[in-house]
Formats: C-alpha cells, sequence, structure tokens
C-alpha cells in the first residue's frame, strides 16, 4: 500500500506500508474469522449458527490457519527484502558521498 | 445440479439432493452422525438376516445364505469399527490434530447407508429364493442360471457398493480435512488393509464356517 489518507483532516501520508495479515484475506476469510470471534471461538457455535457439520467449519478454520500462515511468511520475506533493499540504498549512498570527495 | 452456493463466510451452503445423497457430511457430522450411521448398521443387519445376505468383510455382501439374525448386525459393527479405527490411526499422522475421533467413526458408520438398501433388495421372496438357489448350485458344483430378479438385485448392490464406497471416501475427507491423489491413495491403502482385516477378524470371531454363510443359520 503507497498511501494512507485521515477522512476527517484530509491529511494523506505516502510510504511503502504493509497491510495487515488479516486485510489480506478474502471478504468471506474476513467474514468467518470476524463469525469466529463473535462465537467465542465455538466451532459447534460456528456450526450451529450456519447450519453446517462441525467437521466443515474445522476444516474451513484449519484452510484458514494454513492461509494466514502462508500470508505471514509472504510478509515475512517482503520485509526482509525491503530491509535488504534499504540496506542497499544507504550502501550506494555512501558510496557516492565517497565518490563526491575525489 | 451440483452447484455450491455460497452465502456467508464460505460456509453456509445450499443442500442440494445431489450433496445429501453423495456428502451429506458438510450438514451431519460427530455424534449426530453416530447416532443415524449406528441406527442404520443395525437395522441392515436385521434387513441382511432377513434377506439371507453375509456383510463378511469391509466390502462384502453376498446374498443367498440362511443366517442367524445377530450375525449381519456383529459383521456390519465389526466392519465399522475396524475401519474406522484405521482412519483413526492414518489421522495421527496425516491429518491435523484438530481432527476429532467421533467425527472419522460417525461419518464412517453413516457412510454404509447404502448397505441397507442393498440388503433390503435382497429381501424379496423371488430375489431371496433365486440368490438361495445360485449359492446352492454353486456348493453342488453345478450350473444355475440367475433369474431376472436376482440379477436386476444385483445390480442394485452393485451400484450401493459404489456408493458406499464414495461415501466411505467423503467421509474420510471431511472428517479428516483430506484432499488430492495423496488422500485418496492413502484412503485406498486404509480399505484394502480394512478388507484383509475384517475379513480376519470376522473369521476369527464368528468361525470359519459361519463366516462364509455356508452354514451360518439360525
Amino acid at each position: 500500500m503507497a498511501q494512507l489518507a485521515c477522512p476527517d483532516c484530509g491529511t494523506t501520508v505516502q510510504g511503502d506500508y504493509l497491510l495487515p495479515a488479516l486485510s489480506r484475506l478474502g471478504s468471506e476469510d474476513q467474514q468467518f474469522a470476524l463469525a469466529f470471534i463473535r462465537c467465542s471461538g465455538s466451532l459447534k457455535e460456528m456450526a450451529r449458527l450456519y447450519g453446517v457439520s462441525y467437521p466443515t467449519v474445522r476444516n474451513r478454520l484449519d484452510d484458514l490457519i494454513a492461509r494466514l500462515n502462508r500470508l505471514a511468511e509472504t510478509q515475512e520475506m517482503e520485509a526482509a527484502d525491503d530491509a535488504a533493499g534499504a540496506r542497499g540504498d544507504r550502501a550506494g549512498g555512501a558510496t557516492d558521498a565517497s565518490g563526491d570527495d575525489d | 445440479m451440483h452447484q455450491e452456493t455460497t452465502t456467508s463466510a464460505g460456509l453456509q451452503r445450499e443442500m442440494t439432493a445431489v450433496r445429501w445423497l453423495f456428502n451429506p457430511f458438510v450438514r451431519i457430522g460427530g455424534e449426530q452422525a453416530l447416532a443415524i450411521g449406528l441406527s442404520v448398521i443395525a437395522v441392515s443387519g436385521l434387513v441382511a438376516a432377513a434377506g439371507g445376505v453375509h456383510f463378511d468383510g469391509l466390502l462384502d455382501f453376498h446374498p443367498g445364505y440362511s443366517v442367524s439374525f445377530w450375525v449381519p448386525v456383529v459383521e456390519g459393527l465389526v466392519n465399522w469399527s475396524v475401519i474406522s479405527a484405521l482412519l483413526v490411526l492414518v489421522s495421527l499422522f496425516i491429518a491435523p490434530r484438530t481432527v476429532r475421533v467421533v467425527d472419522i467413526a460417525g461419518t464412517q458408520a453413516l457412510a454404509r447407508f447404502p448397505l441397507l438398501l442393498a440388503a433390503l433388495a435382497c429381501v424379496p421372496a423371488p430375489v431371496r429364493d433365486g440368490n438361495a438357489e445360485l449359492v446352492a448350485a454353486a456348493v453342488e458344483g453345478r450350473m444355475a442360471t440367475p433369474t431376472t430378479a436376482s440379477l436386476v438385485a444385483g445390480l442394485l448392490v452393485v451400484a450401493c457398493a459404489i456408493w458406499m464406497v464414495w461415501l466411505m471416501w467423503k467421509a474420510f475427507a471431511v472428517s479428516c480435512n483430506q484432499r488430492g491423489a495423496r488422500a485418496v491413495a492413502i484412503f485406498v491403502a486404509a480399505v484394502i488393509a480394512g478388507e484383509l482385516a475384517t475379513k480376519f477378524l470376522l473369521i476369527q470371531m464368528l468361525g470359519r464356517l459361519v463366516a462364509t454363510g455356508v452354514q451360518g443359520q439360525g
């Protein structure tokens, strides 16, 4: 994400931001996560709410956990790449600065 | 016909007739499946006895015998227990830790529902007598032509057997959250092991003659 804006004061901040893992999920996954929290984490209550069997809800949750784990791994890799890029930029800047002295 | 209507959170699915027939475990699992499934196994056994049918193996269905009312009930319970135990064992190695034994056992019990229809098909007198004549001819070493009633019932039994194996697979897939070729291979291996184990156990428990049905009369 490249820009954050406040709807009240109109302030806009630009940068390179990573969205939280939950925000990166699809809308159905987000709905499921919210319903799970509203049901106090009870899979039986979820099964009752949606009219499906317990293993169906549990499988959905297991799949969501796997997706979140993959997202977290991707995010860690992106963060590591960004950090490496930033180090590279700083090193390049230092080289340029030393080159100016010549 | 086989469409999925996902209305919320990727969970709430419309239960079409096809889904009820081929994957009821989306709706029915756990204790509910276990209660219905055990009732189905018991009733199937009683109907099988009335139709002269043995369930002498996980996938076995042998009509044409005279059996005590309790024998197919015990056979059905042994078949269900063995495949459930095997799949629970398998799930310890391949499935998430969240898998419940009651889901595996319950859905496997419910998956045996087609056997009830297959047993019912063998109850009418023309089918029962035709099957008995075929078995008697085989024992005496002579040729016998199947009656039309026996042939029709036989086709229905084969269809029900295929349907049951499909339900057993879906029960495994849902209760252990498994999919893909690796899961199919593991399931097939478990079914083969289950067939061998149930054959061995039933022969040990009921005696060779009763298990093969030749003298399982009562």
